[in-house]
């Protein structure tokens, strides 16, 4: 299992978000300046990566804070 | 410089319009003006370069609401193995619409808020209503004029967004394209851009160049545009005056 921090650094690196922003499981992904459609799609690929198994559409859109996605994470991740 | 009576607008917007394409070597004066004194909405579009034409519309009480950006991109030159491009292929599919009764389930699949960023919508004088029906009833009448083809986006076999478009012996010229509201913002947009190229793909049928045009105020896409490096052709500055 990625350890938070981790994945905090990947999803930075995916949507391009300044790195000098504070982030937390709470943060909601779609507040953030950065977030575009571009960025949706960038993390969604990072997602099915990350785990090994799709995450899609239907996915990102039941997910709101990075914690949502983190806990996607967990329970889905390849070993 | 052209002066094009934009009479199809009239039952749609309203008003008299008319749209003024300046060329190249033109330079715009007072007369010039007079010639669209008794329209009620003008677009001026004006090249790249022609900076003395921009600060004489600004000083007429003319306001600059986009610009608009051709660009375009050779089949050749695609990254399909790009980890975005290949991340969506295998759930993308393409469908061709030539029945009347498909098409005209993709026009109520037209809403208000589908087009968001163009100069109708975003014109407090006009508003999202009216940019909607302007465009539908652009479609309509490229569908039954045969001026355009109609294709169908498919993700996970759900119709998500269409394309309306021509190809001109191998140059495809991307008409108007988009996602419907209900798939906004989640990501998919890229296929507004990449749809042709990964239509051809598919169906293992290349193009030579896919050539488009968007405005600067649709953020999303030209984020998309520019991650897939297309190249900038034109630029054009317009202008906007009600009377």
């Amino acid at each position: 299992m990625i350890s938070k921090e981790i994945f905090f650094q990947q999803f930075v690196e995916a949507a391009e978000i300044d790195t000098e922003i504070e982030l937390a499981l709470d943060s909601n992904f779609r507040d953030f300046d950065e977030w575009s459609s571009l960025a949706g799609l960038c993390v969604m690929q990072m997602m099915t990566e990350l785990t090994g198994k799709p995450f899609t559409v239907s996915d990102i859109k039941n997910c709101n804070t990075l914690g949502d996605l983190y806990k996607y994470i967990e329970a889905n991740e390849n070993h | 410089m052209k002066i094009i009576d934009c009479y199809w607008e009239r039952d749609i917007l309203g008003c008299r319009v008319a749209e003024v394409i300046i060329e190249t070597s033109d330079v715009l004066s007072e007369k010039d003006l007079n010639q669209i004194e008794d329209y009620d909405y003008v677009v001026v579009k004006v090249p790249m370069h022609q900076v003395d034409n921009n600060y004489f519309l600004s000083k007429k009480g003319f306001a600059l609401v986009e610009v608009q950006c051709k660009l375009s991109k050779t089949y050749k030159s695609f990254d399909f193995d790009d980890k975005l491009i290949k991340y969506l292929y295998s759930d993308v599919s393409f469908s061709e619409i030539v029945d009347r009764n498909d098409f005209n389930t993709l026009l109520e699949s037209i809403t208000p808020n589908m087009f968001s960023t163009d100069r109708i919508t975003l014109d407090p004088v006009f508003g999202k209503e009216k940019g909607c029906l302007r465009y539908k009833h652009w479609m309509k009448d490229a569908y039954e004029n045969d001026q355009a083809n109609f294709m169908s986006i498919l993700y996970k076999n759900e119709p998500v967004g269409f394309s309306m478009y021509k190809n001109n012996d191998g140059v495809i010229d991307g008409i108007l394209g988009g996602i419907f509201v209900k798939y906004q913002s989640y990501g998919i947009g890229m296929l507004t851009p990449t749809r042709h190229f990964l239509n051809a793909k598919k169906s293992n049928t290349p193009f030579k160049k896919l050539s488009t045009s968007i405005s600067s105020n649709n953020e999303p896409v030209w984020r998309f545009y520019n991650y897939l490096n297309f190249k900038i052709d034109q630029l054009y500055y317009v202008f906007i005056k009600h009377k």
